[in-house]
């Protein structure tokens, strides 16, 4: 009993103790600070915050409008970029984070077009990406349209060494063909996720190919039109083949993510064999040319 | 006469700088490893031979890949995407896991085992050097070559995976 003051103090300094630290902590509020500020405290050991940094650096560096980063100097997106890229990798590697995938796989797939051997880091951070609809709609969709458009290259190589003067008699199964195609690539446009941006381009290419073989009046006219429709598709289609090339040949990327995404390269190439078989029994193929 | 002597103690120490020097030159001429690499591999390396047993260097470790063609499941993932073609990488867990065993200054490493087993008159080495091996590579070649074994060597770049052209019998690995 005569003792109860003194705990009742001794409780009192604790709590005010506590409540003191934890104020210290609450003052933070990790959201209001930049990048670099929160790159400070990692750097004094708030290691917890790794995933704030990642996420930081990544809205830094991938939204930020070019016309500022202008102002500040290439050398200093450049260092941006590097740091993005190091924290997120960390985040992702040391604490499974699918956000900081989610931020390396927007990062590298705006690589690939320029660089096409970055398709390996983007295999493996839209694996480890917390939105699996993306990596669905890769090996489903993607693949169906790098089989198409690799059957109607195939395709149009052949209708074009055929004879010349024999177009006309094959217009009905040339323009179904071709109609197939359109509409198979109208039901995979919405899914599609890398060649979103070449889909829509083919497809209108397909429409003017279908429409102008309707009117063509020679065999020749329809020569000419296919042998533009064959630079065009080509032309437009040089990303579709350079990737389904290095997907076909992988030895060219990096050991190190190669040996993690050989499982994903192998469903891509598989459901890409099937959707390609799937045409060839299905329309012309040689021999069966009038 | 104090001169004299400050004299000759000067000049015998010049001398003996000068000996040491003429006589470590010459020792280190004759220490160095006769077996030099060439600047450039054979380009009969490149076809594969199931005589030839290849060999993966990569730092101080010597991974055992297997005879032409073939890779060692034990440690290789093998990747066949093609039927033609045959790509064989070590993750890197199963290098962290075994790194006693594929290193070379281990003398109860694997690959010594495996060079026990071959035969020096019947087999050869191809080793695959990855740049971070080249410090190593000699004193490596030096146990491969007191076996009896005959050599041949192949650069490989740092990311580069092994690859086996079944097809057209060669090392499918682009220089």
């Amino acid at each position: 009993m005569i003792r109860m003051p003194v705990v009742s103090f001794a409780m009192v300094i604790i709590i005010m103790l506590a409540s003191a630290c934890s104020r210290q902590d609450a003052a933070i509020n990790y959201d209001e600070l930049t990048a670099e500020e929160l790159e400070i405290l990692y750097q004094q050991g708030h290691r917890n915050i790794l995933n704030k940094l990642c996420d930081a650096y990544a809205k830094w560096y991938l939204e930020r409008p070019e016309a500022e980063w202008w102002l500040d100097g290439s050398e200093y997106k450049r260092e941006a970029g590097l740091k993005f890229v190091d924290y997120c990798q960390k985040a992702y590697s040391l604490e499974n984070n699918k956000k900081a995938a989610d931020h390396l796989r927007s990062y590298y797939l705006s690589l690939i077009d320029k660089q096409p051997l970055y398709l390996g880091e983007f295999i493996f951070y839209l694996k480890g990406s917390e939105n699996t609809k993306i990596y669905e709609s890769f090996v489903e969709y993607d693949s169906h349209f790098v089989a198409l458009i690799e059957h109607s290259v195939m395709m149009i190589d052949k209708i074009l060494s055929m004879n010349r003067y024999k177009f006309s008699d094959n217009t009905s199964e040339m323009i179904a063909l071709f109609d197939r195609y359109r509409k198979d690539l109208k039901r995979i446009e919405p899914n599609l996720f890398m060649f979103s941006a070449e889909i829509r381009l083919i497809i209108s290419m397909f429409d003017n190919l279908i429409e102008s073989l309707g009117k063509a009046r020679s065999d020749f006219e329809m020569g000419w039109i296919i042998g533009e429709f064959r630079g065009q598709i080509k032309t437009v289609g040089t990303f579709v083949t350079n990737i389904s090339r290095i997907i076909d040949n992988p030895e060219s990327l990096n050991k190190d993510i190669l040996v993690k995404i050989s499982d994903i390269l192998a469903v891509f190439k598989q459901n890409k064999e099937k959707y390609f078989k799937q045409y060839a029994v299905s329309f012309l193929e040689e021999g069966t040319m009038k | 006469m104090n001169m004299n002597r400050w004299i000759v103690l000067v000049f015998s120490v010049v001398v003996g700088i000068f000996i040491l020097t003429i006589g470590c030159g010459v020792f280190t001429i004759i220490s160095r490893p006769t077996v030099e690499l060439d600047t450039t591999p054979s380009k009969s390396v490149r076809t594969l031979d199931k005589d030839s047993f290849y060999i993966e260097l990569d730092r101080h470790f010597a991974i055992p890949v297997g005879f032409g063609g073939e890779c060692n499941g034990d440690f290789y993932r093998v990747i066949s995407l093609r039927e033609d073609r045959l790509i064989c990488i070590v993750p890197g867990d199963v290098l962290k896991k075994n790194q006693s065993k594929f290193d070379i200054f281990n003398r109860d490493a694997i690959i010594y085992k495996v060079l026990k087993e071959l035969n020096p008159a019947k087999h050869t080495c191809v080793m695959l050097v990855r740049p971070s091996a080249f410090e190593f590579y000699h004193r490596f070649l030096k146990d491969v070559l007191d076996s009896g074994f005959d050599f041949s060597w192949f650069p490989l770049d740092t990311f580069q995976p092994i690859v086996f052209n079944l097809k057209e019998g060669r090392l499918g690995i682009k220089r």
